[in-house]
Parts: C-alpha cells; structure tokens; sequence
C-alpha cells in the first residue's frame, strides 16, 4: 500500500516538475528567461556569507541582474568598506559579458571594453571573482565577491551558486 | 680547563647568545603570522550586518503591506554601503538612489528629506562634486543612532518620497533605540 503511495507520489512529482520545465522553456523562448529574483539573490548570498564564514574570509557579495543592475548586496562584518564596489563591479562585469570576471582580466584595455566601462559609468572591475547566473541558455545575472585572494572571491561565489542549485 | 671567571663569562654569554637566539627564533616564527595578517581593517562605525538584513527585510515587508516595489540600503557612518537589496519590479535606478538618499543622510545626520534647500545650494553642488559617489538631497533616507552617536542611515527608494521614508521608518526599529 505504501509502496504504491510512493510510487504513485514519485509519479506525480516527475509529471509535475517535467511539465513546469516545459512550460517555463515555452515561456523562455516567448519573454526570455526567468528574471533572477530578490528571494533568490538573497539565497545565494546567504549561502556565500555560510561559504566565507567557514573559510574564516570577510567579503562583500553582490548579486546583479542580466542587464547588470544591482539587485542584492552585503558586506560581511569587518570586511573592508572598499570591498563593495568591487564585488558590484565584477558582477556587473560577468553579467554584462555573460562570462567569469577572471576572463575578462585580459581584454580589460580593449577599446570595447573601455567603452563599456565608459558606458556603465565606471563601475565595472574586471578581475577574477564573479561568474554569471545561467538560466535556460540566458544569462539572467552574475555574483561576485571581494575581500580574499582573488581565487578564493571565485570559489565563494561558485560554492554559492552550487549551494542554492543555480 | 679555565679559569673559574672566564668560564663563568663563556657561560653566562652562552646562555645570553641562547635567549638572543631564542627571541629571534620566536620572532622569525610569529613572522609570518604577523605578515598574513594584513591588519584589521578599521571600518567606521556603523551597524551591523545582521541588523542591516533585517532592517531591510522589516522595510520590504513595509513596502509589500503598501503594495510598492522598493529598493533600500543601509549605509555606515562613511557612507559605505552595508547591505542592499532591490524588490522584484522595481526599476533599476531605484537602487542608486536609495543608496545616494542614505549616504546623504549618513553624511550629515539629517533625514535627506530635510536637506532640499542645501539640495539646492551651489555649496552643496561643490560638495557633491567633490565627494565620490552620488548624493541626493531628497526624502527617502533617515539616520541610524546609537547612544548618540550617528553610526550610519537608511533610504528607500521606489515610491512617493513619502512612502520611501515610511518604509525607512518601519525598519529603523530593527537598530535599536534611536537616540
């Protein structure tokens, strides 16, 4: 009898969740992808703040949309108060690349990326330390830390992302 | 075999040569301890971390029971951001602005609200050019006390400059008392 509850719950859960992820892609290819939201961000960077406090680091965290515009931020106790524009600005970075801050590093003096430095108004970083948001094949937005070498600002934001299944 | 009173100094230098060797080598070794502490970072006073989330969790809530979309930032007495967060659907200036409305407010002591006559004066249009980072003289933002002293402020922004400082208002509970 149980057995047969179980089974039949099991069943349910896989039509449930295979008909939500087929919706949300017939969704996807109509308005783009699922937006990053609050509830979200602030559960990646509850998961980076676990992340850091276990390593014994002090970081700032920001998380950012797809377009780069802030959404969630947080400087941990005693991290340093100049550690936030620099966790913003390479999520913002990763965001608008669509790709790990840390690759960006080499082209940072190309005239495109001056421009859009330029263009954002000065605030991107580009060092290692954020990846982006993928969802659905879209980037839906970026975190980046700062505060630690600059290995251990990309772990923390990796081991957040892998934490909250993102 | 020596004297007694040579012996004696070999000795005695011995030992000395042995505490000198000694301090060095606990030196050498606290070295590089004291080498990967970069120091501590001296961060002006301001609130908490853990009080900067809640606070900004207190004024979402605010902010949903109004049915507006709001952003909101907690800064230090710097003016430093502390936390920060964007509600769903508001749009993406707000957070520049909420962010600029409490560094104001941090700056000065005052609710930004209070400070649209020195909003206007070309001393402050100096001040803001001198001052990295944007400020903005409109309500939405109001201190943070503790025991006196200023230790930072709070904006929102999003809504109606009134409803922006209430939802301020609702959270500032979170830090205490506000004197």
């Amino acid at each position: 009898m149980n057995r047969i509850k179980n089974f039949s719950r099991a069943l349910l859960t896989i039509m449930l969740v295979g008909g939500s992820l087929g919706a949300s892609a017939e969704l996807a290819a109509q308005t783009g992808p699922q937006r990053l939201t609050l509830s979200e961000a602030q559960a990646i960077i509850a998961a980076a703040q676990r992340d850091a406090a276990s390593k014994n680091l002090r970081l700032s965290i920001a998380v950012v949309d797809g377009r780069g515009d802030l959404i969630a931020a947080t400087r941990m106790p005693n991290a340093r108060p100049t550690t936030m524009d620099t966790a913003i600005g390479k999520a913002m970075g990763a965001a608008i690349f669509g790709r790990p801050s840390a690759d960006l590093a080499e082209r940072a003096d190309s005239p495109l990326y001056r421009n859009m430095n330029e263009a954002t108004g000065g605030r991107l970083r580009f060092f290692q330390g954020a990846v982006p948001i993928v969802r659905g094949g879209y980037t839906v937005g970026a975190v980046g830390a700062s505060g630690a070498s600059s290995q251990d600002d990309e772990d923390n934001v990796r081991a957040a992302l892998a934490a909250v299944g993102l | 075999m020596c004297r007694r009173s040579q012996c004696g100094s070999v000795r005695s230098s011995g030992v000395l040569a042995a505490v000198i060797f000694g301090a060095a080598a606990a030196a050498f070794a606290a070295a590089p301890a004291a080498a990967q502490q970069r120091g501590a970072p001296a961060a002006p006073p301001g609130p908490s971390a853990d009080q900067a989330m809640a606070a900004l969790h207190a004024a979402q809530e605010a902010a949903e029971a109004l049915d507006v979309s709001l952003s909101c930032a907690v800064v230090d007495s710097r003016g430093d951001l502390i936390a920060l967060a964007r509600m769903d659907g508001a749009r993406f200036y707000t957070t520049d602005v909420a962010r600029g409305k409490a560094r104001m407010s941090a700056l000065f002591g005052q609710p930004s609200g209070d400070m649209a006559d020195f909003g206007n004066s070309p001393a402050f249009q100096s001040f803001n050019e001198t001052i990295p980072g944007p400020l903005y003289a409109f309500q939405g933002a109001l201190p943070i006390m503790r025991n006196g002293e200023l230790i930072g402020a709070m904006g929102c922004s999003g809504a109606a400059s009134q409803v922006d400082e209430d939802a301020v208002r609702a959270a500032l509970a979170v830090f205490g008392s506000s004197r």
